[in-house]
């Protein structure tokens, strides 16, 4: 959120279970003045359009879990919501006040104690799938092993719900994850399709690291990067909703999806 | 001390303190001497325009770094620079003021704003937009709306008027304008719910002049389009420095969102003075004429930008015009001394209105209000345009405006107001990633015709400056610092400053070379062409 006049409040569209004043006021983080349905009320606001509804989680990390990767108290979880995370797309909510952020992370923390969503798949068929025939460290790093052209798993299940693995599998274009593209008006697509012909006729395809108004930097498939003069371009054709990685729904069964998913989920990063 | 020396050295002091009076006289005829640029926009009829012509299409792509400014204050500088005889002035976020050698960037001397620990700015954070200079004396808004005069040469206190009740969200950004023995300012707070207003005060001594209440009491004129008791909190911020015509002897001051921001329920009627441009007679306060570009807001099109001031042929006839590319999506011209509507012209691609009636008034599209289940719009409330400056460049004759083309997704639901809580009613979703995209415009001045456009990868949040060399300069959210051929619009010249630019460029000389200047992150960045490059006179 740029340190301009941003207020992007907005009512939520789709309901969930929503929690009591009271389960609000169970977590041990002190009293607020704000009036109690606050928390809902901003959280669906100011957070679903990237965390979802509930905070399932979207381009954003799901946030209904008992522990969150940036925010291991209820103090950082607030410093998290007014200061941001440099260098992602987690701004700086400094139009809330602190009572407001406060409010906003007791409805995360009620959030997080939620019973856990249930996984059918078997976690140890799933790493032997993700080791073997789905092939996935030829771009992922996971616990530091792999090729890192695709997002880091180490911690995936922190990030995304059962729901967003499978989707991330099946249909990968539509499970796109955000870019720290800088730019104030975001989120953009960290995988955008791109194929840029230069003035001289030379056709370069990849998908976009960075751009401006006057760069274009993208990655080829074999990995190499462009850095790109915009305005020696004849042509810049961009394509968005495609993603680099392979559906996996006609290479997996169902339920080699559902272990697949299982052992992603339990990938929490280092304890 | 020898004698001769002290007496030589008292001479030096005299023509110095003498160099460092910016006199009326001088921000009267600010044009003349364009080594200085000693007001907000570069002269009291806000053109934001240069005479400088050392940087021309034909050298500016050999610009580059003469020195960069540091601030200690981390936070987004939305600072115009002031240079006056040698000496650049800036604000740093919150408001602290630092004055610099303009040709070295070395710090002369620093004022650091005492603020409270529980300071109120809902909406927009405590950033600070530039101070005014007269006489010998530096003017700046505290965050926390007070309106600070200090020493030009020093740093010193000279006094310190409270404006406003911050506690009540009662803030002040905006640089303020100073002529004529006076300091003008505005407040924001209309996301707060207060009752806004525009001040003047005594620059020698800090005392008020005049307030003009921007959202009229019942009876006086104008209170008859609000309902019930709505005025007490119908907003109409003044956060965005206005202009000044001295042969009128009118004040031109825009006015922001009415309250509560998106849901209009509770204020039926038109909400006068709110997203209005208000003329005031600069001596006494009193309103001369009003024009209202957005009847009863209810999506934040606030009229806090620029009021241009110009000379222009309507229809045959030579007018004094005075013009604004407004919030929301219309270019608009009138007549200064009247406020008579000439013409209004969409500068961006917008869906709210089918367009404007003889009068000026938009002729709204059916659905447009905010709902609970949401209402898609062109523009988003941060409008076709926002705080940062259009330009106007007597050279060329055209207007130039960084244009913002996005929507969003407008909700409205209940609310009820809180003193010094945020009091909006609803709110937006804006749609952004690629499909949000921005450009450069040059307008013809008078009709609001398009005359070229340059395409920005996002929607602005930058200035313009024109030059007399010919040129447009700019910034992008993605960091670019960039030349355009004023004529043409074609790119001649970028740099990557390595932070978000969301302040606006001035041009200034020292020692006979031109510096270009704009606020980057939280820098100051300086340029000019290389000393090794001959260069020609600066006008």
């Amino acid at each position: 959120m740029p340190p301009v006049r941003v207020l992007t409040f907005a009512l939520a569209l789709a309901s969930t279970a929503p929690l009591t004043a009271q389960e609000a006021r169970d977590s041990a983080f002190g009293p607020i003045d704000a009036v109690p349905d606050d928390g809902q009320r901003l959280f669906e606001s100011q957070c679903t359009r990237c965390h979802g509804v509930g905070g399932t989680g979207g381009v954003a990390p799901a946030l209904n879990r008992p522990t969150l990767r940036r925010a291991p108290t209820d103090e950082a979880l607030v410093q998290v919501i007014l200061g941001g995370v440099p260098g992602t797309a987690m701004v700086a909510f400094w139009n809330l006040s602190a009572d407001e952020a406060k409010s906003i992370a007791l409805y995360i923390r009620a959030l997080g104690r939620r019973p856990p969503e249930i996984l059918p798949g078997d976690p140890a068929l799933g790493q032997a799938l993700y080791e073997g025939a789905g092939g996935c460290g030829a771009c992922h790093v996971l616990d530091g092993q792999g090729a890192g052209w695709a997002p880091d798993l180490s911690d995936v299940g922190l990030r995304l719900s059962a729901a967003q693995l499978r989707q991330s599998l099946v249909e990968p274009g539509a499970a796109q994850p955000i870019s720290p593209l800088p730019s104030v008006h975001g989120p953009y697509p960290a995988f955008l399709a791109v194929e840029a012909t230069t003035t001289a006729g030379r056709v370069v395809r990849g998908t976009r690291v960075t751009e401006d108004d006057f760069t274009l930097v993208l990655r080829a498939a074999d990995g190499t990067l462009h850095s790109l003069d915009k305005t020696r371009l004849r042509r810049l054709r961009k394509s968005p909703g495609q993603s680099p990685m392979p559906s996996y729904a006609g290479t997996f069964s169902a339920d080699e999806l559902d272990h697949l998913v299982a052992y992603l989920a339990g990938r929490k990063g280092a304890p | 001390m020898n004698r001769g020396l002290g007496m030589a050295l008292c001479a030096t002091l005299a023509t110095s303190a003498l160099q460092g009076q910016v006199t009326d006289a001088r921000l009267r005829a600010a044009r003349q001497e364009p080594a200085n640029w000693l007001t907000y926009s570069g002269d009291l009829g806000a053109q934001r325009y240069s005479p400088l012509r050392q940087i021309t299409p034909d050298n500016v792509a050999s610009l580059r770094p003469a020195w960069i400014y540091q601030a200690t204050m981390p936070g987004l500088m939305q600072t115009t620079p002031l240079i006056a005889d040698g000496i650049l002035y800036l604000t740093e976020f919150q408001g602290h003021v630092v004055a610099l050698d303009a040709l070295s960037g070395r710090v002369l001397w620093r004022y650091q704003q005492a603020l409270p620990a529980n300071l109120l700015t809902l909406g927009f954070g405590p950033t600070n937009r530039g101070i005014a200079l007269l006489d010998s004396t530096v003017f700046v808004a505290a965050p926390d709306a007070r309106l600070v005069a200090l020493d030009a040469r020093s740093g010193a206190v000279r006094w310190i008027a409270p404006v406003a009740d911050n506690a009540l969200g009662y803030a002040m950004t905006g640089a303020p304008l100073a002529f004529e023995g006076m300091v003008v300012v505005g407040v924001s707070g209309a996301e707060a719910g207060i009752r806004g207003f525009v001040d003047a005060y005594d620059a020698r001594t800090g005392a008020r002049r005049w307030r003009f209440h921007t959202i009229p009491t019942p009876g006086e004129p104008g209170s008859e389009t609000w309902g019930g008791e709505s005025w007490k909190t119908g907003g109409g911020s003044t956060w965005v420095t206005g202009s000044y015509d001295p042969a009128l002897g009118l004040l031109y001051w825009g006015v922001g969102n009415p309250g509560p921001l998106w849901n209009g329920d509770d204020r039926p009627g038109d909400n006068l003075y709110t997203c209005s441009l208000l003329a005031l007679d600069a001596k006494t306060g009193t309103l001369r004429w009003h024009f209202q570009y957005t009847p009863h807001d209810t999506h934040d099109w606030d009229a806090a930008q620029i009021p241009v001031l110009f000379e222009g042929r309507v229809r045959g006839a030579a007018r004094r015009l005075v013009s604004m590319a407004n919030r929301n999506g219309f270019y608009y011209v009138l007549d200064r001394a009247t406020g008579e509507f000439l013409s209004g012209t969409p500068y961006i691609r917008q869906n709210w209105a089918e367009g404007l009636d003889a009068r000026g008034r938009p002729i709204l599209r059916p659905n447009t209000e905010p709902t609970a289940e949401g209402t898609d719009l062109i523009p988003n409330l941060h409008g076709a345009s926002n705080w940062y400056s259009p330009a106007y460049s007597p050279r060329t004759g055209l207007f130039y405006v960084a244009a913002r083309q996005m929507g969003s997704r407008y909700y409205k639901y209940p609310v009820s107001y809180t003193p010094g809580r945020f009091f909006l009613g609803g709110g937006e979703s804006e749609f952004g990633g690629d499909s949000a995209q921005g450009a450069v415009k040059a307008l013809d001045p008078v009709t609001g015709r398009e005359r070229w456009s340059f395409p920005l990868f996002s929607p602005p949040w930058a200035g313009l400056l024109a030059t007399g060399g010919g040129l447009v300069f700019g910034g992008t959210n993605e960091g670019v610092f960039y030349a355009l051929d004023a004529v043409s619009g074609r790119p001649l010249w970028h740099f990557q400053t390595g932070a978000m630019i969301n302040a606006n460029p001035v041009a200034f000389a020292v020692a006979g070379r031109q510096y270009l200047a704009i606020a980057a992150g939280s820098t100051l960045q300086v340029f000019s062409l290389p000393p090794a490059l001959p260069v020609t006179p600066t006008r």
